[in-house]
């Protein structure tokens, strides 16, 4: 690409904050391993960075740390150039592991160690590997039990196979750009705007609760006072491009539409 | 024993002969009518004689506290003037904050009736002992903020003062009274005081009044107070009312230049968040948790609250966009004692003449200098100022030449900053409120911000939501609490019913207290018929029925719409189809005594 991914703009935010935002949807806790010296993005707070203390070691040598830092038994590892991740893909790998030690997604016959989930316990054996300079990835599933996953599998949960984009080109950047959508405008008034911090964003949503949810994402600051699990609480009202007030999540939105949120309170 | 909360007397005061009486308001009356804008419709209803002038000197300005003032209830601190408006020769009430409520209620009175007029300017002194007046021609000229200083100088600190600007002594007829900065603001009240030749009230009281259950109340304060610091207040504590500029424009509600938009260009340079870079402070009415008020300096040096009435009315309203110059027009109508929204409504009026050549002496739409000179020349009555002092209706008649076209106005009352075409429940509120096209007396606009609602159809679902919020707004002006506590309540009406109880020590059922709201709505409506109220009056501008706003067809209201939802208030409230109230309903709502000649 001839520029940092994590620092590349995607409508509004960075795709490593966009990665952590969408990877949060499904797990409560989220590792960013950065490589030595690299500068990263503002990211949520949510978002726990730890470094890979040796350079070009490929995914092994970033996995190791990730998994070191993870809280949990078994953790997902993706690509921060992942634009369109969905929490749908991501829990049926989770749901495939099983009692194996990696659950891996495998498009067009090569796994994909950056769609993968790997038990936590693994980071000692993988030092060893790092240290024997074993560093590509199939050498771990040589030794481990593992779930193979045949990406066709993988569109019961995500059908277009989106969660697997990734943004290695110049062109398959603009192309996911361009790919991405609807895009609506959500615009905070009065309080809301105070919360946000800013005026307006751009979310890529279908419904009403998809934009809510995606705002609360981007701008945690609004929760829990503005939005909670995806809806507006009562003392606040949405309204669409200036006109209706509305409040079911189910709503859909064009794309270009405007969500306006705004205090409940009217008079003055 | 008269219930908790209460004295159940007033003061009959006659500025003429200067004889003061007490006298009793029945435990009944109290229940029925509960404080306020209620007990203050009563008592005005039987202090005058129907069709007198609001100038006559025989005309009544009442003064009437709550049951709530003086208890630890959070924005409780508010009184009413009641009074034939001279702006709309209807009933006038309006609302003011103040420790002056406190150290009425401390006097051992529940309300002041003043009529009658002075021979010369005075004021009015009130205490545990009865009322006096005094000469004050040394308060003659002064803002109602330097008369108040000048008073509590002479009287003492703890003496708290209710007054008149300067526009009030020239009978501006939408001057305001005023105590501690804060307005009783529309309807000309300042211009009934003038006109007695009284510049203001000072009190103060050392009694006491008892509530029935002072530990209930103490605990339903404790709880309120710590509600009120939750998110149903949150825009009026962190932005204040300024924050509904910006929202307003967005939805096509900004009334602007006139009423002929209902966007303004530059809403950006006079928002809340364009006054962020000035250093303000943030203040509150006396025993208020909530603290609404943001307070801003002008560029002459006054401290100024800013409210988004203030800010539509001398901004977007006249073509304004330059914020020191909006700050500068609100300080001055605080000055002179002007009603903001009338004051700006007035000159915008006045603009659009010039525009049509019917007023070469005033300002253009956007004239930053001609609207400051504007204000100052209504509240000296100077030149074309006399003219518009009268308020836009009555100056369009005298401007002639077609100028009524351009006057924005209810019963004379000049239009708040909500649009009604694009606010049509709001519309209705604004048509049938007996004080004018008035936006605290109808919380109407709650319809048009509700999920699903249609804001720009004129459907039969209007009547009901109007009537409903109208008589939601006569609870809490009668109590009295603050308007901006809705959004902490479940239920207003039932809350406040539980609160009556606890502080008179009645048990008030949440329908005995919903009762006495449409009890009052209907007492206004009835002084206004006994003034001369016609149906022709519950309308709109003209404008806003035949032109859409800002040329957009989105935004249009036709007459039969209108009509169709003030059937379904009427209908709604068992009126008749031609807005009268129907004898049946007056008798069972217990006004035949106070409108004997309603039934003849
Ligand atoms: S909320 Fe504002 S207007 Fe209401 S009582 Fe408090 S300071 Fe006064």
């Amino acid at each position: 690409m001839g520029r940092d991914k994590a620092t590349l703009p995607f409508h509004g935010e960075t795709l490593l904050k966009r990665a952590v935002r969408l990877v949060r949807r499904a797990v409560d806790d989220v590792v960013v391993v950065a490589r030595p010296g690299q500068s990263l993005p503002s990211l949520p707070s949510s978002a726990r960075v730890v470094r890979d203390d040796v350079e070009d070691r490929g995914p092994l040598g970033g996995l190791s740390p990730g998994l070191r830092a993870s809280k949990a038994d078994a953790a997902l590892a993706v690509a921060c150039d992942s634009p369109f991740l969905h929490e749908a893909a991501i829990d049926f790998v989770f749901a495939r592991l099983g009692d194996a030690e990696v659950a891996i997604v495998v498009e067009d016959g090569r796994p994909c160690p950056l769609f993968a989930v790997y038990r936590t316990s693994l980071a000692p054996r993988i030092d060893r590997m790092l240290a024997e300079g074993r560093l590509r990835p199939v050498f771990l599933l040589d030794e481990v039990p593992h779930v193979r996953i045949d990406a066709e599998e993988l569109r019961a949960a995500d059908c277009d196979l989106r969660s697997l984009v990734n943004c290695n080109t110049p062109e398959a950047y603009e192309s996911a750009l361009a790919a991405s959508g609807p895009w609506v405008r959500v615009e905070f008034y009065d309080v809301a705007r105070l919360r946000a911090g800013t005026a307006a964003i751009e979310v890529e949503a279908a419904t009403l609760g998809d934009a809510l949810r995606e705002a609360a994402e981007r701008l945690p600051a609004l929760v829990p006072d503005v939005i909670r699990d995806g809806r507006l609480l009562e003392h606040w009202r949405a309204n669409i491009d200036g006109e209706r007030f509305v409040d079911d999540p189910e709503l859909p939105l064009r794309s270009g539409s405007a969500v306006l949120l705004l205090s409940a309170q009217a008079g003055g | 024993m008269t219930p908790g909360g209460y004295h159940g007397r007033y003061l009959d005061i006659d500025l003429t002969t200067g004889r003061v009486a007490a006298r009793r308001i029945p435990d009944d009356v109290l229940r029925r009518f509960v404080g306020g804008v209620g007990i203050g419709t009563w008592l005005l209803a039987q202090s005058a004689p129907a069709g007198l002038d609001p100038f006559d000197p025989r005309a009544a300005f009442v003064v009437a506290l709550s049951p709530l003032v003086g208890t630890p209830l959070t924005t409780s601190a508010k009184f009413a003037v009641v009074a034939k408006s001279p702006l709309t020769d209807r009933l006038c009430d309006a609302l003011a904050s103040d420790r002056f409520a406190i150290e009425l209620k401390h006097c051992g009175v529940d309300a002041l009736v003043i009529r009658g007029a002075c021979r010369e300017r005075s004021m009015l002194i009130v205490d545990d002992r009865g009322a006096t007046v005094e000469p004050a021609a040394d308060l003659a000229g002064l803002s109602s903020a330097d008369a108040e200083t000048q008073v509590r100088a002479r009287l003492g600190a703890s003496w708290r003062w209710f007054g008149i600007g300067p526009a009030g002594e020239r009978l501006v007829r939408f001057a305001t009274c005023s105590g501690d900065g804060r307005h009783a603001g529309r309807g000309g009240l300042g211009a009934v005081l003038g006109s007695k030749r009284l510049q203001g009230i000072a009190v103060r009281g050392t009694g006491t009044c008892a509530v029935a259950d002072a530990a209930r109340v103490v605990a339903m304060a404790k709880d309120l107070s710590a509600r009120s610091l939750g998110p149903g207040t949150a825009k009026y504590r962190e932005v204040g009312t300024i924050a509904n500029l910006l929202v307003f424009n967005r939805l096509n509600a900004l009334p602007t230049r006139n009423f002929r938009e209902g966007t303004f260009e530059d809403a950006e340079l006079i928002s809340a968040e364009a006054m962020r870079t000035l250093p303000s402070v943030r203040k509150s009415c006396a025993a208020c948790t909530i603290g609404c008020e943001h307070v801003f300096p002008s560029p002459s040096g006054a401290q100024v609250r800013l409210e988004y009435e203030g800010l539509f009315a001398l901004g977007p309203l006249c073509g304004i966009g330059d914020r020191d110059t909006v700050i500068e027009a609100a300080a001055r109508c605080d000055a002179h004692g002007l009603d903001v929204i009338s004051a700006g409504g007035t000159v915008a009026f006045a603009m659009e003449c010039r525009e049509n050549g019917l007023l070469p002496d005033a300002p253009r739409f956007g004239d930053p200098a001609g609207l400051l000179a504007m204000l100052d020349a209504i509240a000296a009555r100077k030149g074309v100022g006399d003219v518009l002092a009268e308020g836009s209706r009555r100056a369009a008649a005298l401007i002639g030449g077609g100028a009524e076209r351009f006057a924005m106005h209810v019963k004379g009352l000049e239009l708040p900053g909500y649009e009604p075409r694009a606010l049509q429940a709001m519309a209705l509120g604004l048509a049938v409120s007996s004080r004018g096209a008035d936006h605290n007396r109808s919380g109407a606009y709650e319809e048009d911000f509700r999920p699903g609602a249609d804001r720009t159809s004129a459907d039969d679902s209007k009547g009901p939501a109007a009537a409903r919020t109208e008589v939601q707004a006569a609870v809490l002006d009668s109590l009295i609490l603050c308007k901006f506590l809705r959004g902490v309540f479940t239920d207003v009406v039932a809350e406040s019913a539980a609160m009556l109880s606890a502080v008179t020590g009645w048990d008030v059922p949440a329908e005995e207290l919903r009762l006495a709201g449409d009890r009052i709505v209907a007492a206004r409506k009835l002084y206004n018929a006994r003034e001369g109220w016609t149906r022709a009056e519950d309308s709109l501008p003209d404008r806003i029925l035949t032109e859409s706003s800002g040329s957009d067809p989105r935004f249009a209201l036709s007459r039969s719409g209108l009509d169709r939802m003030i059937a379904s208030y009427y209908m709604s409230k068992g009126w008749t189809p031609a807005g009268e109230i129907p004898p049946e309903i007056v008798r069972d709502l217990g006004l035949t005594d106070l409108f004997p000649e309603i039934l003849r």
